[in-house]
């Protein structure tokens, strides 16, 4: 068998993918090396599932978005070239999914009726059925009753720390409309939470 | 100065008014109790979006789709390239196949060089889970794989057959050839990283092999 004209020193060449950091696991997995993506999947996808529970309201829905995010971040790994922090990179992705997504939904029903947030109101009173007023309307399930604009808005703002004109860029809309929800969003929680 | 409406109420809280009406605002404040009640319930508000958890648990079985998902696209490219997937010729693939085969074999006897015997252990239960639960995929996506060029084979020239099938032989005996090595020093994690690199040229092998076909 034709041995290779070069040396290896297995213990330093090949790191444990447990024990690096994560720049450096993505640049291996930059390279092809799918188990140091599992590791970084490992540590992030936590973080990930709770950004798009929280801007879907919907737990398939957000496990769908968090498939899809860490598949492009694989597809695109070539475009992190490790200047940031590689969750960063990795959570910006994961908005641009879920806010592409939003988009195509929102062409989708669009195409169907016009539908605007401010219809929501009248559906969400109707949601709030009994066992779901007072204490045991937790934050969280608040924030997902809210309506598809009011919610991401508010979560990219006060979950997330997005800046209004950043939130404007990304949702495609007017920095006043981003306002609008923001307040909206802030106003229904704290009706909700004060039952 | 009368109440500031309710976004007035959420720019102060958030800081967002100039400095002028920012301290009109708080001058309100001090005479105003239904205001400041409303700038209370705010600011409870945030310091309680403030609190909930970064991270929420994941569901179960999440990972097992992204890596399907990933087997299934990757046909040649490998991250990073955005490029569109290759058209391999028959004498590309089996270059490819043939430099991978020396290549493998080389390194597990460069690997294995200059090392103590170590006693073989019992069984793969000795070898990281997180791996175990890759190869699986690794072999899961190359059963399929070879399942499709079974069925595109007769597509195919004899010859771009028989390479191909010589070169997945040696491919597999560089992979049993890595695994036999690690299992006797499940530690080394170069040893570790040879046998998923066997097992990725041996997947991206047979899909080049099945895109060559689909091409034919």
């Amino acid at each position: 068998m034709t041995v290779p004209a070069f040396t290896l020193h297995p213990r330093v060449t090949a790191p444990n993918p447990d024990l690096s950091d994560d720049r450096d696991l993505a640049l291996r997995a930059q390279a092809g090396d799918l188990r140091s993506f599992e590791v970084l999947f490992g540590r992030h996808v936590g973080r990930t599932f709770a950004l798009c529970l929280r801007m879907t309201g919907d737990r398939q829905r957000a496990r769908e978005l968090a498939h899809d995010a860490f598949v492009r971040a694989w597809e695109r790994l070539g475009s992190y070239k490790g200047e940031a922090a590689f969750s960063t990179w990795l959570h910006r992705l994961t908005v641009n999914v879920i806010l592409e997504a939003a988009r195509s939904q929102r062409r989708r029903e669009a195409r169907v009726a016009l539908a605007d947030d401010t219809d929501d109101d009248v559906q969400l009173a109707a949601e709030l059925t009994p066992t779901d007023v007072g204490d045991r309307i937790d934050l969280e399930r608040a924030i997902a009753k809210l309506p598809p604009n009011a919610r991401q808005v508010f979560v990219l703002h006060d979950v997330e720390g997005f800046r209004h004109d950043e939130i404007a860029d990304r949702m495609a809309i007017a920095p006043g409309t981003v306002r609008a929800h923001l307040h909206r969003a802030r106003k229904l929680l704290m009706t909700w939470l004060d039952r | 100065m009368t109440h500031p409406d309710v976004s007035h109420l959420n720019d102060f809280v958030d800081a967002r008014l100039a400095a002028g009406a920012q301290r009109e605002v708080e001058r309100h404040l001090a005479d105003c109790a239904s205001c400041r009640e409303e700038v209370a319930d705010l600011r409870r508000l945030l310091a309680a979006t403030a609190a909930l958890p970064e991270a929420l648990p994941a569901p179960e079985g999440l990972w097992t789709e992204v890596r399907e998902t990933i087997d299934a696209r990757r046909v040649v490219a490998f991250p990073g390239s955005r490029a569109r997937p290759r058209s391999w010729s028959t004498r590309m693939l089996v270059a490819a196949a043939t430099v991978l085969v020396v290549l493998s074999s080389g390194t597990t006897a460069l690997l294995l060089r200059d090392r103590a015997p170590v006693a073989p252990p019992e069984g793969a239960a000795l070898l990281p889970a997180a791996w175990v639960t890759t190869e699986t995929g690794y072999i899961e996506s190359a059963a399929s794989l070879q399942s499709q060029l079974d069925a595109q084979r007769a597509v195919l020239d004899p010859a771009t057959v028989a390479a191909v099938e010589r070169a997945l032989a040696t491919v597999d005996a560089a992979i049993a050839e890595a695994r036999d090595a690690l299992l006797r020093d499940p530690a080394n994690a170069a040893l570790l990283d040879l046998l998923a690199s066997n097992h990725r040229q041996k997947v991206d092998l047979l899909r080049r092999a099945t895109q060559l076909a689909s091409s034919t």
